[in-house]
């Protein structure tokens, strides 16, 4: 049985290192000064329901192609009140909450090819989601102009 | 062509093993499904995981080898793929269990390239790092040329920066698993150690 310990040792220890590595990092990442990709903010933008996060209503850049279903963005069936981009790498997506100027925003999504990258100028606004006992926060990014969206250009 | 400059690589590096054909090697060909976790792949479905590889004894029971491995990984409902190629070079060690079975151990470190697809956006982007892999393999020793095995997998790939890419050591940090079976094929009847006569 002696082999069976020294596997189980080596492994222990591998997997250890390994965990060293794995941690979530320091990241800082400052939200207004470049276009982050949905999944770097989806991820970075996230905390406890109980704290006050830095990111909250704070000026946010984002990028992504906009969702689409059935080859047309979704906004019949949320009253233009919103739409979504998506990072297709990675299949995470983002909110992008209008909060004013509805139609000049969709008439400006209207021209949006299906593989025009977006970028979105607008303000990282915390939402809680509940997950049975746990609450957590995570963003969405409200815009309230079509100046706010860039099709295809940064 | 980096990629293929380091496939290159470790094939040489395997066909010069290979010229050590008087000492006692063997070929591994495996095939197994892959697992994905939290991270850049977390929605991925894996897929196949597939490899050969090359190994020389060293010394007792103690072995070094190369493998090249390509994993397949799909997201599912769209068109985004991702095809994981992990040239490696590896220690690995054989325990016996009786005359019948072995548990071998093998340590791998290697670097791996992702190439990420998505035809429906033309999107395209490949992505490198170190990969290190400790695996496991239960075998079953036939006796023959060729021995038959189970085998875990863990890659471990930290990706190189690349702010194009992502900004979230988060998403460097890439974890795979895979399960499989494969088969030894040995260039040579191996001598079983006197104990086990």
């Amino acid at each position: 049985m002696n082999f069976l310990r020294n596997i189980s040792k080596i492994l222990f220890f591998v997997f250890l290192l390994m965990g060293q590595s794995c941690d979530k990092g320091n990241d800082k990442l400052i939200l207004d000064q470049e276009y982050y990709s949905v999944s770097d903010l989806t991820r970075y933008c996230t905390g406890p329901c109980d704290e006050t996060m830095g990111w909250e209503n704070e000026v946010a850049l984002v990028k992504g192609y906009a969702r689409v279903e059935n080859d047309s963005l979704m906004q019949e069936f949320y009253n233009k009140s919103l739409f979504y981009i998506e990072d297709i790498r990675t299949g995470l997506f983002m909110e992008i909450r209008i909060t004013n100027d509805k139609d000049a925003i969709f008439n400006k999504l209207n021209s949006v090819q299906k593989t025009d990258m977006l970028y979105i100028n607008g303000i990282a606004t915390p939402v809680v989601a509940y997950d049975g006992d746990k609450c957590t926060k995570g963003m969405v990014l409200a815009i309230d102009n079509a100046g706010a969206v860039s099709i295809g250009d940064d | 062509m980096k990629l293929l400059k380091y496939i290159l690589f470790i094939l040489l590096l395997i066909l010069s093993f290979s010229g050590f054909s008087q000492r006692e090697s063997d070929w591994t060909i495996d095939i197994g499904l892959t697992q994905t976790y939290p991270g850049f792949f977390n929605l991925y479905n894996g897929s196949v995981d597939m490899g050969i590889g090359y190994s020389v004894k060293l010394t007792g029971e103690l072995f070094v080898g190369g493998y090249f491995g390509v994993q397949f990984l799909k997201l599912d409902g769209t068109q985004s793929k991702t095809i994981v190629y992990k040239p490696k070079l590896n220690l690995n060690y054989r325990f016996r269990i009786g005359n019948s079975f072995s548990i071998i151990s093998w340590f791998s470190v290697g670097y791996s390239f992702l190439n990420i697809k998505n035809s429906e956006y033309n999107y395209t982007d490949t992505q490198s790092g170190l990969n290190i892999s400790p695996e496991l393999k239960f075998l079953w020793n036939t006796q023959t040329r060729i021995d038959y095995y189970f085998y875990g997998r863990y890659d471990y790939i930290k990706l190189s920066k690349d702010a194009g890419f992502t900004h979230l050591e988060y998403y460097r940090n890439i974890d795979l698993t895979s399960f499989g079976i494969g088969i030894v094929i040995k260039q040579k009847e191996y001598e079983l150690p006197e104990k086990y006569k």
